[in-house]
């Protein structure tokens, strides 16, 4: 494989803390630090593939004098050969060397050898190659601009946001008074509710998605049924196993329970139309949803670093393997593509469809038939941009014979805090998740579907390793 | 949600729900028999509109329990498969052919397939072998195949009657020039819709139907359970975008072809 061309880019993460005691001396740089018997090493790299790179090295005795003597080499476990070139070691300083002349000429699996005073230390590297990088740039930056949607004039708007978050706690807004949409999207579980289906005022036949970065979407629910988070948050009010209320009566609770606020968000009174009311507390419902976007994650820092070349402490190495799996033999980044990991779109991932004896959930199929003929599609009256240019993929959407059991490809961000998964929650752990790609049911793929699809046949650690990189997709308590 | 109504304003713009179907591609696998059980599976087809279905299954049993259940409706086709785990490497197993002799003196069936072989694994002993068995039987053919293998096929029994399963998801020029070149082919279109459009038949599709429109047949492929649950719309969808051809063609290609390839088997 000719992988020279390829500008090859390593980078090291940061021992995870030893068991043992903190180490008795603090080496002179901060980088990933190794500990022997005797010594604490850090160093410093960012190698290119196929270049020549430095490593900068500090070293400290656990008691005496700091050591002179390091020599450093690198080496591939599972290719069983090193380097093609010899590195030297300059001594900068006691206890400091900067070390010259090494190249990694492949991508892969890597494990950099310091010998201080005769004691080994190893670190193993995860090493991408170009395509890889590239691949991995394409999962970011995150979080992504704010943006309007042109279809909802009161996007973005403060008084429209209030609202939206009033209305998306309101039990009144449901038929009965006493549901809400937080009901099932419940802010302290990631807006989504735990359950494998969602249970309004009854049990549903799919699982509850989140809605966070569901400002980012371009078709909504688990069969895109709607082409707007506007139109999608009308949805389950009228759904009578949901929210199980009337145009009439949403109405009505905006005219007399939010008058003031509604006038404040659209700058006029509520109409008398039942309908443009409901469409509009619809549309200050997702003016509050726009808002909830997941925050950054242990994977970002490791992509942003990726970027501008920086060596990296922090990303689990596990973490690192599995993103090569994702981003190669797994294929997995072709549908969870790109910074909200999913291109948007739907497939048919081998996951049974029956919702019930002798009733099936057609998915994507149902979804396209009901976007067409919704009153509240983009092509309708009620899309506020007036060019229309927002209606493209609603208007050039095609019903295919694939598309019978298709369902959403999920984002993958805070994939970690949301089981269970799949369309119908079927699936209860992330990695049961995995081990359904790696073992996937061929007999109920097409053979002329989508050939990605195909077992992966993934070892145990390969499992592991694929499930600790989900892991780092999600974010944690204390990131902004 | 999901009713006939919602279909029908979406598929049919003015063609009759009652015009026969006859679905050259179906299967009843041994995954589906619980799931949609025959009395169900005969139901949905009846449901359907479809007037006869040429049904095969891994392992065979599936369109036997549905013939013995509707003999009117089912035509039973051999696959040479006794699982769907097969499909890549049967043509390379010895004793997919004892299987194949053993089922053929217990059942009738008008066709050895749907199999899936492509390229030179046509000239293999195995396939070799099934088109003997073929031939001895006087059964069509009903390929998965790429016109490599069908080219194949035709070498070793010129007078083959060859079922192309979804036209080769081929272009319509080349089925059209495998058409002009073997007048004993005919071809499937299931799990296609580049033909239509919006229920308007693409140009050079026209053109190939128009040509030969005794040489294609619908289909549903139901290669998992819960596409059974699909057969009806997908006649209803077949019936709308045939509307768009003159009628006689429409209705060769729904139904009339398949009845008339399969007559012999419906005689005995």
């Amino acid at each position: 494989m000719e992988k020279r061309r390829s500008a090859l880019l390593l980078f090291s993460s940061a021992l995870i803390a030893a068991a043992t005691a903190a180490p008795a001396c603090t080496p002179a740089i901060d980088g990933v630090r190794l500990e022997s018997k005797s010594f604490v090493l850090s160093y410093r790299a960012a190698p290119e593939v196929g270049k020549h790179f430095s490593v900068e090295i500090a070293a400290c005795a656990k008691s005496g004098p700091p050591p002179q003597n390091l020599k450093i080499d690198a080496h591939m476990p599972e290719h069983r050969h090193g380097m093609n070139y010899r590195p030297t070691v300059k001594p900068l300083a006691p206890g400091r060397w900067q070390a010259e002349g090494l190249m990694f000429h492949m991508p892969g699996k890597w494990e950099l050898v310091f010998f201080v005073e005769g004691e080994r230390m190893t670190r193993e590297l995860i090493v991408f190659s170009d395509e890889e990088r590239q691949r991995i740039l394409a999962h970011g930056p995150w979080p992504p601009a704010a943006r309007k949607d042109p279809g909802n004039r009161v996007s973005g708007k403060p008084e429209a946001i209030a609202l939206g978050e009033r209305l998306f706690f309101e039990p009144r807004l449901s038929g009965t008074g006493s549901v809400l949409c937080a009901t099932c999207h419940v802010p302290f579980r990631h807006f989504q509710d735990a359950r494998p289906r969602g249970f309004g005022l009854e049990q549903v036949d799919r699982n509850t998605p989140t809605v966070m970065n569901v400002g980012l979407y371009r078709w909504y629910g688990w069969d895109g049924g709607n082409d707007s988070l506007w139109a999608q948050s009308i949805r389950p009010l009228l759904d009578p196993r949901e929210m199980r209320a009337s145009p009439a009566h949403i109405a009505s609770v905006i005219r007399t329970l939010y008058r003031k606020e509604y006038e404040k968000t659209f700058s006029r009174a509520p109409s008398a139309n039942d309908e443009q009311v409901m469409v509009d507390a619809g549309k200050a419902l997702a003016a509050f949803q726009e808002t909830l976007v997941t925050k950054r994650t242990p994977f970002d820092d490791f992509r942003d670093a990726l970027e501008r070349n920086e060596p990296i402490a922090g990303y689990p190495l596990a973490a690192q393997r599995g993103l090569r799996l994702f981003v190669g033999k797994g294929n997995c980044g072709v549908c969870h593509f790109g910074p909200q990991f999913t291109n948007g779109e739907f497939s048919d991932t081998g996951i049974p469809f029956f919702a019930g004896k002798g009733r099936v959930d057609a998915g994507r199929s149902e979804g396209i038939r009901k976007v067409k003929a919704s009153p509240y599609n983009l092509l309708g009256r009620f899309n506020d941009d007036a060019t229309r240019a927002n209606a493209t993929s609603t208007r050039h959407v095609e019903l295919q014979h694939r598309n019978f059991g298709e369902f959403r490809v999920p984002g993958l961000r805070n994939v970690a805090l949301t089981a269970p998964y799949m369309h119908n929650g079927s699936i209860a752990s992330l990695r049961e998740v995995v081990q359904h790609y790696s073992d996937i049911n061929e007999e109920r793929l097409h053979l002329d579907g989508e050939k990605i699809l195909r077992k992966l046949n993934l070892t145990p650690a390969e499992i592991d390793d694929l499930v600790a990189f989900l892991e780092s997709l999600s974010e944690t308590s204390a990131r902004k | 949600m999901r009713t006939a109504a919602a279909i029908l304003l979406f598929f049919l713009p003015g063609i009759s729900s009652s015009q026969p179907i006859f679905d050259a591609h179906l299967h009843y696998s041994h995954d589906a028999w619980e799931l949609v059980p025959v009395p169900q599976a005969i139901e949905i087809l009846r449901k359907a509109g479809l007037k006869r279905a040429l049904i095969s299954s891994a392992g065979d049993d599936g369109q036997q329990r549905l013939y013995a259940a509707a003999p009117d409706l089912v035509i039973p086709e051999l696959r040479p498969y006794r699982n769907r785990a097969e499909v890549g490497t049967w043509f390379r197993d010895s004793s997919v052919i004892p299987y194949l002799e053993t089922r053929l003196s217990k059942y009738s069936y008008a066709a050895i397939g749907e199999f899936h072989l492509y390229g030179a694994d046509a000239d293999l002993p195995v396939p070799r072998r099934m088109v003997e068995l073929a031939k001895k039987h006087n059964l069509f053919l009903h390929a998965h195949s790429d016109s490599g293998a069908v080219e194949r096929l035709f070498a070793q029994w010129p007078q083959a009657r060859i079922l192309w399963a979804h036209a080769g998801f081929d272009s319509p020029q080349r089925v059209a020039a495998m058409l002009r070149r073997h007048e004993q082919l005919w071809c499937d279109l299931a799990f296609r819709t580049d033909f239509s459009a919006n229920n308007k038949v693409d140009p050079a599709w026209r053109a190939v139907f128009m040509e030969f429109p005794d040489r294609f047949m619908v289909g549903t492929d139901s290669y998992t359970p819960e596409r059974w649950h699909y057969i009806g719309e997908h006649a209803a969808w077949s019936r709308a975008w045939l509307a768009d051809l003159p009628r006689e063609v429409a209705d060769r290609i729904a139904w009339k072809n398949g009845e008339a390839l399969f007559s012999s088997f419906q005689a005995r």
